[in-house]
């Protein structure tokens, strides 16, 4: 039973691998525009990965996504997951139209464990505006595989039924707080367009 | 046809030059390889893992639970080998376990969480014990290497008969081979594990129970993959939970003298997990197979507070017509009983709103910041009972 799970898990470590080495990475900074829906300013110099087309997930780093990692996407529609999987048949968490605050955070929180964060625990969620929406701000706390503490902060909110989301994650040691600073910023930073 | 009798012949000689014996005695208590064999090859690598595994963050530390699976585990495999093998329990809401060369077993949350009592899971531990005893991961090291010697050569020998798809089956025999331990060995280790369970004393009849329950619990899954698997007997079900698996160890408990289930100390034993395992499980979002786990150990009696907030939980993500007023029924049935999660109050909050019966709403939203002091939902909270104000 167990081979299967690790067969999988080497399946897809080889599959980021190969693709890596194809994938444009670009610096960005300054405004930027997230998927027609809303706006984000970077005040410091990020390396984006292109926006996955499956997840509609678009990541950016400074020192390399097992570091720090800004992930957000715009607009999700019901049904949508936040896993990128290519078996059709596996079950995971999705985005409901109809959630409530909490449990958009939980849906995310989900989306974490399965993503193969261990112990993912919300450890505070509070109302905080999403541009001129009703957002909800979040804070979460885990461990990788291996073991390595991992922190992170998020905003995320409904528009016309369609799920907006931030999340931000690093090692809590070090490199949480390196760039937290930076982080608040984005986070305030946001416009609807 | 010489051509092909030529090759057949070289094939075969072939194989037999390569292949090591698989046929190796059973481990005495306290034994290791000697450093020159292939089997301290596995071991090392073994050892290795073990290494990694110990820093991981899935392993459950909790003192007490370890101490009992520890205490099963000597009881099932006798004090001579207690220091042999250490058990880890490992944080996965699958029902699994798994033994390797060198004596680290994993038990996984998802198997203790389906387990009925402790005599299903002194069966399970006996299996893999049995694993490790008659050194099965050595007898497939080898039988793997020779198979693969075997397959490549035959490959070869096909393919130059102009036969593809005859290589193609050759590869599949191996990988069959390569995933699980094989029908065979699985066998020997039910047949082992079923004398070292009842010789400990357990009830017999634990041993076809728990696979019978798995089989149900798979029947309930909204996963059609899953039904497919447990339903399929082809080569490929190497860890096979079939009829003839369960009508056999149903034969060796005919045969046997009654033993006992510790079905209390096993609850009392895992029952400080139960909430966080179930939402474990819950992430798979598979309703039909988390319902149904439910609702057996519903039936049992125990941990009801427990039990009907995760049903609760379970209704309200699936989202089908009715479940947020079955989500509700049953929040309201687990704040009955004492041993609800605080959070059970904050569903039952959660789902009144819903409704729009604010008044009880915040009564039940009241209890749970009175529980829980530091919740991190309470900003969100005291945002609504503001505005409700």
């Amino acid at each position: 039973m167990m081979v299967a799970f690790v067969r999988n898990g080497c399946l897809a470590g080889l599959l980021v691998t190969a693709m890596a080495g194809c994938v444009g990475i670009t610096p960005v900074t300054g405004p930027l525009d997230v998927d027609g829906a809303y706006r984000i300013t970077l005040g410091e110099t990020w390396s984006a990965y292109p926006r996955d087309t499956r997840t509609k997930l678009r990541n950016l780093t400074i020192d390399g996504d097992a570091l720090n990692s800004l992930t957000f996407a715009a607009s999700l529609e019901d049904g949508h997951t936040l896993i990128k999987t290519y078996d059709r048949e596996r079950l995971l968490p999705v985005y409901r139209s109809d959630m409530s605050q909490t449990e958009v955070v939980e849906f995310i929180r989900d989306s974490l464990s399965v993503g193969g964060m261990a112990d993912a625990t919300i450890t505070s969620l509070r109302p905080e505006p999403f541009g001129p929406l009703e957002g909800v701000r979040f804070d979460v706390t885990g461990a990788t595989q291996r073991g390595l503490n991992m922190s992170g902060t998020g905003k995320a909110a409904i528009e016309d039924g369609k799920l907006h989301l931030i999340i931000y994650t690093a090692p809590t040691e070090y490199y949480f707080e390196l760039h937290e600073y930076e982080v608040n910023e984005i986070l305030g930073s946001i416009e609807l367009l | 046809m010489r051509l092909v009798r030529l090759m057949a012949a070289l094939t075969a000689f072939a194989v037999l030059a390569a292949c090591a014996t698989t046929d190796v005695d059973p481990l005495s208590a306290d034994m290791r390889p000697s450093e020159e064999t292939d089997e301290a090859g596995l071991w090392l690598r073994m050892d290795e893992a073990e290494d990694l595994l110990q820093q991981s963050a899935v392993v459950v530390r909790d003192p007490a639970l370890n101490a009992y699976l520890d205490e099963v585990f000597c009881n099932v495999a006798g004090e001579a080998y207690c220091d042999d093998v250490r058990v880890y329990i490992v944080e996965q809401p699958y029902f699994n376990a798994n033994m390797a060369p060198n004596g680290m077993m994993q038990v996984w949350t998802g198997l203790l969480l389906r387990a009925q009592n402790e005599a299903q899971l002194a069966f399970v531990l006996g299996h893999e014990f049995a694993h490790y005893r008659q050194r099965h991961s050595l007898e497939q090291w080898r039988e793997i290497n020779n198979v693969a010697n075997a397959s490549v050569l035959f490959s070869v020998g096909v393919a130059a008969a102009g036969v593809p798809n005859a290589a193609v089956l050759g590869n599949f025999t191996l990988a069959a081979q390569l995933y699980g331990y094989g029908r065979d060995k699985e066998r020997e280790a039910d047949a082992f594990g079923f004398d070292y369970f009842t010789g400990a004393g357990y009830d017999p009849d634990a041993a076809a129970g728990i696979w019978e329950y798995l089989i149900d619990e798979t029947e309930a899954s909204d996963s059609e993959r899953k039904k497919r698997q447990i339903a399929r007997a082809s080569i490929f079900s190497t860890h096979p939970v079939t009829a003839e698996r369960v009508e056999t160890l149903r034969r060796f408990a005919d045969d046997a003298e009654t033993g006992r289930e510790n079905e209390e100390a096993f609850a009392a034993a895992i029952a400080p997990f139960l909430n966080d395992w179930l939402a474990d499980d819950l992430v798979l979002r598979d309703f039909g197979q988390h319902l149904y786990l439910i609702d057996h150990k519903i039936e049992a009696g125990e941990n009801l507070g427990v039990l009907y907030f995760r049903r609760g939980e379970a209704y309200r993500l699936r989202r089908e017509e009715g479940d947020f007023d079955r989500a509700l029924d049953n929040y309201r049935k687990a704040v009955l009983f004492d041993d609800v999660p605080a959070q059970g109050w904050m569903a039952l909050g959660d789902a009144l709103q819903r409704r729009g019966e604010n008044a009880e709403a915040r009564a039940a939203y009241g209890k749970y910041l009175e529980l829980m002091p530091d919740a991190p939902e309470r900003a969100i909270i005291e945002a609504w009972l503001e505005e409700k104000e």
